[in-house]
């Protein structure tokens, strides 16, 4: 029972590990501006949905492991507006305009389930994603949509596994007043969209509420000696997170060009929590540019270990590597979390 | 006062109204149902101890099983034939078990109080790096002797491997046929020598140990119990239970899926252990076997079920993962508010 | 007599803290020694030393030198201590809840079925149950238990029996050389406590040696060879126990109360007889500590404290007000009937309630300085903001300024994280919080624990300007009766979860030392 110390950050493994990656990739003569450009492709992808992580960390409710929830009220969103015909980037906007009702209403349920098995979070929100998830499963089966592009053309019936957004919204926001600089394109319509979100979200930390689910977070003794409704916060805080993350999968299927039905929002959680944990919030408070750092670095080495995989023969490798490093970076930051807490 | 558990009750009637729906014989259903006690039993009877010992749902159970998958590739890839290939792997898989189970459980002991979140992030590690080991390590930094393991590309192991060294030789063992029922009877008694190893385990002072440790981890500490080495215990015969349990498996199949075959032997062992009544505190023997057969009844019996209903197989395949998945999450719940409740009373 | 333990000098700090400094004391074979102290004078800490308590361990273990039995110890591990011969009968049990008494008392000690086990090859080591029941019920019997369920969890026992098995488990012990025992009679009636004492005087008979915790001062002088008073850490005094009084060891452990200061205060009390603020009946438990119908009244614009031996339930009020752990009772402010935990009603009668725990209770250690003194005026009054919800930071700026100025907080800057600064600064943003919310009624707890000397005075200055100023009503909490003395108008001296008596501060000291040993006169 005597305490141990955990050795210093994983990030400091990571970075060097991104170092010799990069030494590598330049070896191979891969162009930085095609790099770069991966990169941009990659933040575009994940970064709402890391983002989305925030709110429900800030309140005290624990890293979102139930980020599926959001992510099925997204899909919802996608294939509604999708069937009555959205298009380009209207499509898009009202895609995400409609997951928010399904987001909002999913997480206050979600929220107050949270606020029931408080301390326990992680692995009750885990499996309450996991379970609508594959209750969704049934939905895309049997619900009726009839688009001709989302349906199985022939043999079973309901949507298909994957729905291709061409015709439909497919790169919308990223071709939006995109322009390059070279080689290198940059994505202004994307950028601006995320900077809008990033900059919303740091003008609700300077509002009352803001400031109160800061402090629910941080001391929850705290906060409800000092006027603090820590069941209500909480739950705001689960809605947003759960907005956020459906809103971050409109934006993850319109870059991909696919909205991935069925199982494959289940493991949706783990790369974004380790993407914000690798950011450095080993803290009680998390804040936007630990999301941001987290996401390059997460996405850097991803990027750079698949040129390196595939010199190797073994293109598996760049995602064994990303499983490796969520679930070790996930562990690490468990353990670290107990030994702040003084559980050990 | 012992609430009654409506879980079994629930997973017997969807059962039986999945049944009338399917179609299938009680014949076929039942020697389904024989062949699933026989491939399932271990791994569910590994969740046991843990959850005596306050440690929850064991959801790294599925090392134990890519440690059974190692050893019979190992033995594969050696060439070494017959029963004593069979014992090659349990023994290799119970050597990498052991490790890996006291590994985890020294890790526990760090996460204490979010063991269950902690052992499903120990899986996807675990399936890392066996991974890394399998698909890029064999061929290239890892010698194979076994060229026809290998994928064409020269480098890692193939998707599937096929056990025909040891298909059949100890599962047929003993097999007695009481019309139409095949009752293989060795690897009933094996099933059973498992069980009561399990049970006299809870009957020692080290059972008594996980029990107490289960109970109230800090009155156990100050009544002289090292609660971290019991917990680590815990976590080495789950782990090792586990890969005994996959070894059986594996055999019975007659090959293996090495990259996913051990995949959801974790959720399907839970779920079936709480469909037989057990909840994250309390687990037996008897919940784990009555759990087994109403969990895997359903689930032979839900796809035909549903292509009859809905004209539409997958439907019966997602309902059995949602439920596999629902019964945990409410499990989690249920018991987590149970215990807050306790400790508000307690206070 | 063969001395059994030998302690010289021992020290223990907590990060800067000294909980015990140079404390020597040694133990006879077959002697029963009485500890006593206040809350904090590190009764607890000598205790988790000698069972064991991997605390001391992980926050940097202790200095000096421990003999058992001629061998020098150092337990880092409770089952280290058992091994050593130390028992120890914790005051909130060390029984494991879902098992039976006999399983609890045998727990480790099991008897196991010597001829069935043996099986060729392999030994399985199985339990007794029955030879272990019967081990059990003759412990129990000898201690006058008899006919209790031995089937059922100890849980289902009421608490008396509880701790006559937690009392057979640590003596159901072939090594026992030194029992602990840690106010074992809190739970027990007064017969009971004269057959546990009993007990105690007939293991000291076997030739083990005995520490006895309690905070009844005639249990202590009845049962006790010697009597050791902790205060602050410091090894005070030890008492041979035919050659003193009840008196005598209370006058000990409250320490010098003799340099009274002279207080320069004007009483802004109403006297309305306390009617403003009441508590009726109040009832909770925590920690090994409880509230017994619990009633309090208090008067406008007074300020009153509440002190008394350590675990009288007084660290209980504030948490039980405020919804951190379940009670019952009735508060009322100024007429309005407020249900426990029910804070936005506290808030909205004026009522704020600062926690003994600085840093685990009542700040945002992350945050900073100006968010830790406004968030209360804006989480409740919605101060600050605009109607857009945004926070007016310009105004917040200028107000926090002010109050860093005025009550001298030592800082780099506003921004600066509040938990960066001194625990004396740290209690002056909590008191510039306080005075930015402009309470009608203040609860505060321990306002001067671990805070040096200038600070503390400025602290005590501040409280008398705020009742002075603002006619606030302040409620404190405090084991420093000589602080309590200075500054209140009364004086509530809490013995077993309730108010033995309200003194005024004029009053001599015996009637302080009296009602704290709860001693009618």
């Amino acid at each position: 029972m005597i305490k141990k110390y955990l050795p210093p950050l994983p990030q400091v493994i990571i970075i060097v590990f991104i170092i010799i990656l990069l030494g590598l990739a330049i070896k191979i003569d891969i162009p930085a501006s095609s790099l770069i450009n991966d990169l941009f492709i990659r933040l575009i992808l994940n970064c709402v949905l890391v983002i989305s992580l925030i709110p429900m960390v800030n309140s005290g409710a624990g890293l979102n492991f139930g980020l599926p929830i959001g992510a099925v009220a997204g899909l919802l969103g996608m294939v509604i507006t999708a069937q009555f015909g959205g298009k380009g980037l209207t499509g898009f906007l009202l895609s995400i305009a409609v997951s928010i009702p399904f987001a909002a209403a999913s997480g206050t349920v979600y929220g107050h389930m949270l606020n029931r098995v408080k301390g326990r979070e992680e692995i009750a929100a885990t499996f309450t994603g996991f379970s609508i998830v594959s209750i969704m499963c049934l939905f895309w089966v049997v619900a009726p949509f009839t688009h001709p592009q989302m349906i199985w053309v022939l043999g079973g019936s309901g949507l298909r596994n994957t729905i291709g957004l061409r015709g439909f919204w497919e790169k919308s926001l990223y071709n939006l007043m995109q322009f390059k600089a070279g080689d290198i394109i940059i994505p202004a319509g994307s950028l601006l969209f995320i900077g809008i979100i990033i900059i919303s979200l740091y003008f609700f930390s300077r509002t009352r509420t803001g400031m109160m689910m800061n402090a629910a977070g941080e001391n929850e003794s705290f906060a409800r000696i000092n006027g603090v409704n820590i069941e209500k916060i909480r739950k705001l805080s689960v809605i947003m997170s759960t907005v956020l993350a459906s809103a971050g999968t409109c934006i993850y299927a319109q870059q991909y060009g696919f909205i991935e039905l069925y199982s494959a929002p289940l493991m949706a959680a783990f790369p974004a929590i380790s993407a914000l944990l690798l950011g450095g919030s080993s803290g009680k408070r998390v804040f936007l540019r630990h999301a941001i750092l987290g996401v390059i670095l997460y996405q850097s080495l991803y990027l750079l270990s698949l040129p390196v995989a595939n010199i190797l023969l073994v293109p598996e490798m760049a995602e064994i590597i990303r499983m490796i490093v969520t679930s070790f970076i996930i562990l690490y930051a468990l353990a670290k979390k107990s030994e702040e807490r003084g559980d050990v | 006062m012992r609430k009654f558990n409506p879980a079994p009750l629930f997973f017997a009637l969807l059962s039986i109204i999945a049944f009338y729906y399917s179609d299938m014989s009680l014949l076929f259903v039942t020697n389904e149902v024989i062949i699933r006690i026989i491939r399932d039993s271990l791994l569910v009877f590994a969740l046991i101890i843990p959850v005596t010992a306050g440690m929850g749902l064991n959801f790294s159970i599925i090392i134990g099983a890519m440690a059974a998958q190692a050893g019979w590739i190992f033995m594969l890839d050696l060439q070494v034939p017959g029963i004593r290939g069979i014992a090659g792997a349990a023994l290799s898989g119970i050597f990498i078990s052991f490790i890996c189970g006291y590994i985890i459980g020294s890790y526990l002991n760090r996460v204490k109080g979010r063991e269950m979140i902690a052992t499903i992030i120990i899986g996807i590690l675990g399936a890392g790096i066996y991974q890394f080991i399998f698909l890029v390590g064999y061929g290239t930094f890892i010698p194979a002797h076994n060229s026809e393991l290998l994928l064409s590309r020269g480098a890692g192991i193939r998707d599937m491997v096929d056990l025909a060294p040891y298909r059949n030789i100890i599962d047929r063992l003993w097999l007695v046929d009481i019309s139409g029922i095949q009752l293989p009877l060795f690897m009933f008694s094996i099933v059973a020598a498992a069980a009561l190893a399990v049970k006299l385990i809870l009957l020692t002072p080290a059972g008594q140990r996980f029990r107490a440790a289960g109970s109230d981890r800090v009155a156990a500490e100050l009544s002289g119990i090292n609660t971290d080495r019991t917990r680590i215990q815990a976590m080495i015969i789950s782990t090792v239970l586990a890969c005994l349990g996959q070894i059986i498996f594996l055999q019975n199949i007659g090959m293996v899926n090495v990259y996913t075959a051990h995949m959801n032997s974790d959720i399907f062992s839970c779920a079936a252990l709480l469909a037989g009544g057990a909840t994250i505190k309390e687990a037996k023997i008897r919940h784990a076997l009555l759990g087994i057969v109403l969990f895997h009844s359903l689930y032979i019996v839900t796809p035909q079920a549903g292509q009859n209903i809905f004209s539409n197989a997958v439907l019966g395949e997602y309902f059995r993962s949602f439920i596999a998945y629902g019964s945990i999450a409410i499990a989690l719940i249920i018991n987590i508010r149970h215990e807050r409740e306790k400790q508000g009373r307690l206070q | 007599m063969e001395n059994i333990l030998e302690i010289s000098d021992l020290s223990k700090k907590f990060r800067s803290n000294y909980a015990l400094k140079n404390i020597s004391l040694s133990l006879g074979r077959g002697e029963i020694l009485g500890l006593v102290g206040a809350n904090g004078s590190g009764k607890t800490t000598l205790m988790n030393i000698l069972a064991g308590n991997p605390v001391i361990a992980d926050t940097g273990g202790f200095t000096g030198e421990i003999k058992l039995g001629g061998r020098i110890i150092s337990p880092a591990a409770p089952s280290d201590s058992l091994k050593l011969g130390i028992g120890m009968v914790y005051q909130e049990f060390a029984l494991i809840p879902s098992f039976t008494a006999p399983e609890n008392i045998m727990l480790g000690k099991e008897n196991l079925i010597s001829p069935v086990a043996s099986l060729p090859g392999l030994r399985i080591p199985l339990i007794d149950h029955k030879k272990n029941i019967h081990k059990a019920e003759s412990i129990l019997s000898s201690l006058g238990v008899n006919g209790i369920n031995i089937h059922v969890p100890v849980t289902e026992f009421n608490v008396s029996t509880r701790q006559f098995v937690e009392f057979a488990r640590v003596i159901n012990s072939d090594t026992l050389k030194l029992l602990i025992l840690d106010e074992p009679t809190a739970v027990l009636g007064r017969d009971e406590s004269i057959r546990l004492m009993d007990e105690v005087r007939k293991m000291a008979d076997k030739g083990i040696s005995v520490i006895f915790i309690s905070h009844r001062l005639e249990e202590i002088l009845s049962l006790c060879h010697r009597i050791a008073v902790l205060r602050d850490g410091i090894l005070e005094s030890v008492f041979t126990a035919s050659e003193t009084s009840a008196e005598d060891i209370a006058r000990c452990m409250l320490g010098s109360i003799h340099a009274r200061a002279i207080k320069t205060h004007n009483h802004t009390s109403s006297g309305d007889s306390g009617n403003y603020f009441r508590i009726k009946n109040m009832n909770s438990g925590s920690g090994g500590e409880s509230l017994r119908n619990f009633s309090l009244n208090v008067s406008k614009g007074e300020i009153i404290g509440i002190t008394g031996q350590s675990g009288q339930g007084q660290m209980l009020l504030g948490k039980s007000l405020m919804g951190l752990i379940p009670s019952d009772g009735e508060i009322s402010i100024d007429g309005e009937k407020i249900q426990p935990g029910d804070t936005a009603s506290l808030f909205r009668s004026g009522f704020y309630y600062i926690p003994e725990e600085r840093r685990r209770d009542g700040l945002l250690p992350e945050h900073s300085i100006a968010d830790n003194i406004t968030f209360t005026k804006i989480s409740t009054k919605r101060a600050f903001t605009s109607r857009t919800g945004l926070l007016n930071f310009k105004s917040i700026n200028e107000t926090v300024l002010k109050y860093t100025d005025e009550l001298d907080i030592k800082c780099a800057g506003i921004k600066q994280k509040v938990c960066e600064l001194s625990g004396g600064n740290q209690q002056k943003v909590i008191l510039a919080r306080a005075l930015l919310l402009k309470p009608e009624i203040m609860m505060i707890f321990e306002p001067t624990r671990g805070i040096d000397i200038g600070a503390k005075e400025m602290i005590l200055n501040m409280l008398l300007e705020m009742n002075r100023e603002m006619q606030t009503t302040i409620i404190i909490v405090s084991s420093e009766l000589e602080e309590l003395l200075r500054v209140c108008d009364r004086i509530a001296v809490l013995y077993e979860g309730s108010i033995f008596s309200v003194l005024t501060p004029e009053l001599p000291e015996e009637k302080f030392i009296h009602a704290f040993a709860g001693r009618a006169i």
